[in-house]
């Protein structure tokens, strides 16, 4: 990890999205139903982390980080980078 | 030695002198572009040694601290470490104002895919963070952070606002 600053003349600042991938060493079964909200998935998933993070599941890990500024006119322009 | 001035009258001698200082300066000068066109290739193969040096450094060490080259898009990486990627974001570029959260709905996911994935791996789990700061370091309240899983091991990348297309995907977004 390191810390990237995307070049951001003005606009409301930087911003930065971290994409993290895990490798699990075993099946994770969900019992959340398809209906459910989506922030209820969403919890799943993040106890899916921290279970397998307990039980030593996480083969590894890859991340993509992404920096960039957002401009009035509706464009991104960013700084990619893989961590 | 010093000649007679009487010898400076001498026509055979006057052109003896002449031509062996023209061929001194031929000889002389011969020797000076051989000397210069051989310094200019020691500068020229210097220079292409350092340049290519400098291009290694740089190349290798975008790679590693990086992890890609910084002229290209994030798919270039040749290292053989576990690997996230995407071929539409692009550094230094533009990235579709969609893959925001402040798109309309909060966006939509990137297409990813990934590589050089551990021995052994069973399920795949994907997460979105957003970490945004406004130049005075407030926190930005934009957020939409997402979770993917049950993506199963023979995935080897996710499509555009993938949905629920290879896992189970929740977030929380602007509104949810």
């Amino acid at each position: 990890m390191y810390n990237y600053n995307a070049p951001c003349p003005f606009g409301s600042g930087n911003n930065t999205y971290y994409f993290t991938l895990y490798a699990l060493s075993d099946d994770l079964q969900s019992t959340v139903e398809a209906k459910k909200e989506t922030k209820e998935k969403f919890d799943v998933g993040l106890k899916m982390i921290l279970y397998a993070s307990k039980k030593g599941m996480i083969l590894g890990s890859a991340q993509l980080a992404v920096s960039f500024c957002m401009y009035s006119d509706e464009k991104v322009r960013g700084s990619f980078s893989v961590l | 030695m010093e000649l007679p001035r009487s010898s400076w009258k001498n026509p055979a001698l006057l052109a003896f002198a002449t031509s062996a200082l023209l061929a001194l300066v031929v000889i002389i000068g011969l020797a000076s572009t051989t000397t210069t066109t051989s310094n200019t290739r020691l500068r020229q193969s210097g220079t292409e040694h350092w340049t290519q040096l400098y291009k290694g450094f740089t190349t290798d060490a975008f790679a590693k601290i990086f992890g890609v080259d910084d002229s290209a898009d994030s798919s270039s990486s040749s290292s053989t470490e576990f690997q996230l990627l995407s071929k539409d974001m692009v550094n230094g570029g533009n990235m579709p104002y969609t893959y925001t959260c402040l798109a309309k709905n909060g966006g939509v996911s990137p297409p990813l895919y990934w590589k050089n994935v551990p021995s052994g791996t069973k399920q795949f789990l994907l997460t979105m963070q957003t970490d945004a700061f406004a130049h005075n370091g407030e926190y930005i309240l934009t957020r939409c952070d997402w979770a993917l899983y049950g993506i199963p091991k023979t995935a080897t990348s996710v499509p555009e606002d993938t949905g629920d297309s290879v896992g189970v995907i929740g977030g929380t977004y602007p509104g949810a």
